[in-house]
């Protein structure tokens, strides 16, 4: 019953996205129109033949010589039949290149929002266990320290102390370039690739969610229900994972699928300093080669992603969350 | 009624509140017994310490808020004032239960009802998922829950009031236990749920042999339900007396007070205009913590005298368990008095 209405809803919601994500393409074509330069200029530059006709030629292969009404049709029409169109940098189908770097934007971004979740959660319950106490003084300062601390500068001092100082830890990209390893150790290899990009990540996440699982906690914690399950006989560890932290547990949830897109954006950043083959770092290049279809074609696929991500949050919610009507 | 020792004896209780100025005294010197099979109200009025004393009994009181800190609670040849957490926790929810005034927050949100018993039926008497099952489906039915197969796998927002606190009382009794501790269990109901409430603690008392310590300020629940009463005030006791003799011959000023706020439905008969105004108490109760050197109801006491601010009352017994504690109590054959609330009952 319940659940035939949830896929009832998650259906409209899905249909109600169409307008939305078309609506979101066609804002990136009207601002990357307003960007100076195009895939022409860059593409002509980099040959050293920037002769009038060779751009000329060139704005006209990938069809930047038709008005703007025209292009923004032929991209929409595009987009409905889930056409991404070719690369002007790469000459390949943009959904090809997309598809490529997809699984490992992905698989960084869903590792640091787990670790995150995870590392946050436990602090947060620690402090607010020992609230006003030491431990809750140490975990409270350094979360701030690290929610204060910008990214880049995290990221760049871990490179600096870990990679070139100590030399423990890759400086960055995803595998070892030497070798080719399969399996386990393919696994193993990536995961250690991921240590210093997941660990600058996290910093900023960990804290946000420590500060406010520890404020729910505490919040929890003066609960009636709390006071019967203890009337009940319950031991205080019993407690806390059963009636304090799964209740406790619902801002974070509200907060990390927010952050499920937030995460995607800073992609951008962390892939660059890191030379993370995935999404951002293609965007990244995207911009700076003027590609429009790609970068387009990026736009199009991360907007689904989000849309998609934030469905799944709404879905989990009545998973955990039984108060919570289907409307 | 009172045949036998106590089960529960509370001698001298104190309990204080951690506050920014210091310790907060909200329950200060208490005796209290309730005897096998007894209804034992505690009554007065917010902020008199009677929810305090019942979350004493099973040291409740979360410790950065507060604690016991004089006194014996005395239940099974055990003190519960110092028992340690684990002996403690041994009888929490199984040999003492309690109920809460309200049953939508009372309990957990994210439960099914039925988990929510379970949990405390596996725990004390270590029974396997299916039998822990089959155990709370008859707990619910005790409480006259109707389909209560259905109802296990539902959660507290999809009940009524009443329900959730028929839920209440079937995780109390889970365990069968010898006392039911049930701190206001009416005030959130509304009216006509209020006495089927009681109804159904009345019966189950008979059924199960518990005792109950009733936390109220309801002076019709205690009319209706109890045997004998305790009454507060600032923390202390002030008069204990079996039900009917409080009732009619009330010694304690402040009891006569509380008794003369009842509102009479047979007084106002129509005309508003003619009607009476109820009695109020002038005045308010002493903020918790100020040190009282006499009786604390001496301030708003209408035949207060000066001893009443110098010296604090002696306890003044009488043949049948009742007790006073006022400077100017009233004797004990107060007829008028008697008579005055007689027709009001």
């Amino acid at each position: 019953m319940r659940r035939s209405r949830i896929l009832a809803y998650a259906g409209r919601r899905l249909l109600q996205a169409v307008p939305l994500i078309l609506a979101v393409a066609v804002l990136n074509f009207l601002l990357l129109q307003i960007a100076p330069g195009d895939a022409a200029e860059v593409l002509a530059g980099e040959a050293g033949t920037a002769t009038p006709e060779y751009m000329a030629r060139l704005r006209e292969e990938f069809g930047l010589d038709q008005p703007m009404h025209v292009q923004l049709w032929n991209m929409l029409l595009r987009l409905l039949q889930l056409d991404l169109g070719h690369s002007f940098r790469h000459g390949v189908p943009v959904l090809e290149l997309i598809l490529d770097r997809l699984p490992a934007t992905l698989l960084l971004m869903l590792t640091t929002l787990g670790v995150s979740v995870l590392f946050g959660v436990l602090l947060g319950t620690l402090a607010a266990r020992g609230a006003n106490g030491v431990v809750d003084a140490i975990i409270s300062v350094g979360a701030m320290i690290a929610y204060a601390t910008p990214v880049f500068w995290i990221g760049l001092m871990m490179i600096v102390l870990f990679s070139v100082e100590l030399r423990w830890l890759p400086s960055g990209g995803m595998t070892t370039i030497t070798g080719d390893r399969e399996g386990l150790a393919l696994v193993a290899d990536i995961a250690w690739h991921m240590i210093l990009p997941v660990t600058t990540m996290s910093f900023f996440f960990i804290a946000i969610y420590c500060r406010i699982m520890r404020a729910s906690v505490l919040n929890v914690m003066e609960e009636d229900y709390v006071t019967t399950a203890r009337a009940k006989g319950l031991s205080e560890l019993a407690i806390l994972p059963r009636h304090t932290m799964r209740n406790a547990l619902l801002p974070i949830v509200t907060l990390a699928g927010l952050h499920l897109s937030t995460l995607l954006g800073g992609s951008v950043l962390i892939e660059t300093v890191f030379a993370w083959p995935g999404l951002g770092r293609l965007t990244f290049d995207a911009v700076f080669q003027r590609d429009l279809n790609l970068l387009l074609g990026i736009l199009f696929v991360c907007s689904v992603l989000v849309v998609l991500m934030n469905l799944l949050v709404d879905l989990l919610y009545f998973w955990i969350d039984p108060r919570i009507e289907v409307d | 009624m009172t045949g036998g020792d106590p089960i529960l004896d509370i001698r001298g209780l104190a309990t204080e509140f951690h506050t920014s100025r210091g310790p907060v005294r909200a329950v200060d010197g208490i005796d209290l017994s309730v005897g096998p099979g007894e209804t034992v109200a505690l009554v007065g009025e917010s902020g008199c310490g009677k929810t305090t004393t019942a979350f004493s009994v099973l040291r409740l009181i979360p410790r950065h808020r507060g604690r016991v800190v004089a006194g014996e609670i005395r239940f099974d040849r055990l003190d519960l004032a110092t028992l340690d957490e684990r002996s403690l926790r041994r009888i929490r929810g199984n040999r003492i239960a309690m109920i809460f005034q309200d049953p939508a927050s009372a309990l957990n949100p994210l439960m099914t009802v039925g988990a929510q018993i379970a949990e405390a039926v596996r725990l004390h008497r270590g029974l396997g998922r299916a039998a822990a099952r089959a155990e709370t489906e008859a707990l619910l039915r005790a409480v006259r829950i109707p389909e209560p197969r259905r109802r296990l796998d539902e959660f507290p927002h999809q009940l009524s009031g009443g329900m959730r606190q028929r839920v209440m009382i079937a995780l109390a009794l889970s365990c069968r236990p010898r006392l039911l501790i049930a701190d206001e269990p009416t005030t959130a109901l509304d009216v006509t749920v209020q006495a089927q409430i009681l109804a159904l603690i009345e019966e189950l008392k008979q059924e199960f042999g518990m005792s109950v310590l009733l936390i109220t300020h309801d002076l019709a629940v205690v009319a209706e339900v109890a045997d004998r009463v305790a009454v507060m005030y600032a923390g202390r006791k002030v008069e204990e007396a079996p039900v009917s003799r409080l009732f009619a011959a009330p010694r304690h000023p402040y009891t006569r007070a509380l008794l003369a706020s009842i509102p009479d439905p047979d007084a106002d008969t129509g005309g508003g205009a003619a009607a009476q105004p109820l009695p109020e108490i002038p005045g308010r109760v002493q903020p918790a913590g100020s040190r009282i050197e006499g009786c604390a109801f001496a301030e708003r006491c209408a035949i207060a005298a000066d001893i009443c601010r110098q010296a604090a009352p002696p306890e003044a017994l009488s043949g049948d368990g009742a007790a006073v504690f006022c400077h100017h109590a009233a004797p004990e054959d107060a007829g008028q008095i008697a008579a005055a609330v007689e027709g009001r009952l």
